[in-house]
């Protein structure tokens, strides 16, 4: 292969060609990761999903006995539909409010100039570094009983005592939302950034106001963006247990929740049945969503 | 450049700049508000932790350290934040050696599927933390594994897609025509690459490996299954004094000290190895 290049007498190879060697038995030194992942991730996951088909036992973990009744009292009792329903709808609403207002702060990010760029996308990589409890928290100390809020509004006699501000479903949206916004808004400035400016200018030449521009090549431009944005946004929300329990109490039971609880009663065939659901759940709406806006950019930001 | 105005449309008889400047202060002025959901809690967070009130008066009337005296004489907390230390190094250096060897083997293999194993090697990224800590709690329950080893397991499994990522691309960025120039003049393939390529993409592996100790620090969803009686991470013990503690200031201590490690790593990253957080993460 090199010996081809170098007769071409080509100064610069083309980066199609510039591989000229591969190691023989390279993927061996995949070995020690695919082993990891095979007996740490893939068989207790698998393990998970066949206890999900077993029933309780009250002596050990499950009784290995085959039956669908764990699937069945999920997929039928109004309470698991209900807190099924409760989760995607909690995690729909977290993914628009993400959208709406991630949108305009990408593009006002997208505007800037690089170096000015950069510096706000640290400031909304920093938070992704740190806990979930401590952001978590932080609202806490703002809206709880003796909170920020009320402590405010007690000695300033807008109330005479403390506003119930969390332990609401609204509290739960707000939590996600500012836990996730950040990747919404990396993602769709990552878009925004390659999309080139002639076609603006072209629109533009072609007398298209700036609102024309934006909704006929900006935004459609930008889809990919957000389809990767609100399925990174949607995955996350739809699997919170600790934001939740934390923000919303016991009123507000995800299915997370539902899991953890399931756990602590150490019915475990009911905790595998409802991780299944889940996951199918996630999947296939993710799925619905990127059939019907269009694929996900490459290279999510995360 | 033309700024589009969400808000007001231009009306075509007047000059264009006066919508424009419009449509670019309510732009500018939604940044804010989704900035401001983004970081008013961690900024309320920080300020709180140097309030020597037990209440959370704000402003503070004063400032003192009287938090993380509190927190550095509160056993369960000192030994979460050392258990965190341990566990976050164990992770990184674990998940450098099994990310590394295989980041390599994709950039240098000669086999098919790459695009999926690739994609496979990357599956803990998205897959919830909430199941994939009961998954291993059930498992690590039937293997009576202690409890050291439960977390570093699960730690290690969401610090590997970081390492992968980040010297995958440090590789894609190199050179390949100075390890050539060492084959031709005559390494081996394999010496070539450890005398010429690694000593060069060596930034991208220590960003692999902060990022796998920064995400081992602040883990709580598959943690929390997963900790147990003695031991317990940093973030374990600010979850439970959130939930039953009296003096909740202590936790405003606590995750200041965390966003601190989390700088400091930050800046020794930029300083020392000229990385940006924005790099690796691309």
């Amino acid at each position: 292969m090199s010996r081809t290049s170098s007769l071409a007498g080509t100064a610069e190879r083309a980066p199609a060609a510039r591989r000229p060697f591969r190691w023989k038995r390279a993927e061996a030194l995949l070995a020690p990761a695919f082993l990891y992942y095979f007996v740490l991730l893939v068989l207790p996951s698998a393990a998970f999903c066949v206890v999900s088909f077993y029933g309780r036992s009250d002596t050990g973990f499950f009784d290995g006995v085959f039956t669908l009744k764990n699937y069945v009292s999920v997929l039928t009792d109004g309470f698991y539909l209900g807190s099924l329903w409760l989760t995607f709808r909690i995690s729909v609403e977290t993914t628009l409010a993400c959208l709406l207002l991630g949108y305009p702060a990408a593009y006002y990010l997208a505007k800037l100039s690089p170096a000015a760029r950069k510096k706000l996308i640290i400031l909304l990589l920093f938070p992704l570094l740190l806990s979930t409890v401590i952001r978590v928290y932080g609202w806490i100390a703002l809206l709880g009983r003796r909170g920020i809020v009320n402590q405010v509004l007690l000695s300033s006699g807008a109330t005479d005592y403390p506003i119930a501000f969390l332990y609401t479903e609204g509290t739960v949206l707000l939590g996600l939302v500012s836990i996730l916004l950040p990747y919404m808004i990396i993602n769709i400035t990552n878009t925004l950034i390659t999309i080139d400016p002639a076609l603006r200018e072209a629109a533009a030449a072609h007398g298209a106001g700036p609102f024309k521009i934006f909704l006929k090549v900006t935004l459609p431009l930008s889809g990919a963006g957000m389809v990767s944005g609100a399925v990174m946004v949607f995955t996350i929300a739809m699997s919170t247990y600790i934001i939740s329990f934390l923000l919303g109490g016991p009123k507000v039971k995800l299915l997370g929740n539902l899991i953890f609880d399931s756990t602590s009663s150490f019915n475990w065939p009911l905790a595998a049945a409802l991780s299944v659901v889940l996951v199918v759940a996630t999947a296939a709406a993710c799925g619905a969503m990127v059939r019907l806006l269009g694929s996900p950019a490459n290279g999510m930001a995360r | 450049m033309s700024t589009p105005s969400r808000e007001a449309e231009p009306s075509p008889a007047r000059p264009l700049r006066r919508p424009m400047d419009w449509g670019n202060a309510a732009l500018a002025a939604a940044t804010v508000v989704a900035y401001a959901v983004v970081l008013l809690p961690i900024i309320v967070i920080i300020i709180s932790s140097f309030n020597p009130s037990s209440a959370l008066t704000f402003p503070p009337q004063q400032l003192s350290l009287r938090w993380y005296f509190e927190f550095f004489n509160t056993a369960d907390m000192v030994s979460g934040f050392v258990w965190s230390l341990v566990i976050a190094v164990i992770a990184a250096a674990a998940s450098v050696v099994l990310g590394t060897l295989a980041a390599i083997a994709l950039a240098r293999g000669r086999f098919p599927f790459k695009g999926a194993i690739n994609a496979f090697l990357l599956t803990p990224l998205i897959f919830p933390g909430l199941i994939l800590g009961v998954a291993l709690l059930l498992y690590f329950q039937l293997a009576h594994a202690p409890i050291l080893a439960r977390i570093a397991t699960a730690h290690i499994l969401l610090g590997v897609p970081f390492v992968v990522r980040s010297v995958l691309s440090s590789l894609d960025l190199f050179d390949i025509r100075v390890e050539e120039a060492a084959i031709i003049h005559g390494a081996s393939p394999v010496r070539a690459f450890f005398k010429v390529t690694l000593p060069s993409i060596q930034p991208g592996i220590v960003a692999g490996a902060v990022f796998a100790f920064v995400v081992s620090f602040g883990e709580v969803n598959a943690t929390l299954f997963l900790t147990g009686p003695g031991l317990s991470t940093l973030p374990i013990q600010i979850y439970s004094q959130i939930q039953y503690g009296s003096e909740q200031v202590i936790v405003a201590a606590a995750s200041t000290l965390q966003m601190g490690l989390v700088i400091a790593l930050i800046v020794i990253l930029e300083k020392v190895f000229g990385l940006s957080i924005t790099t690796p993460t691309r």
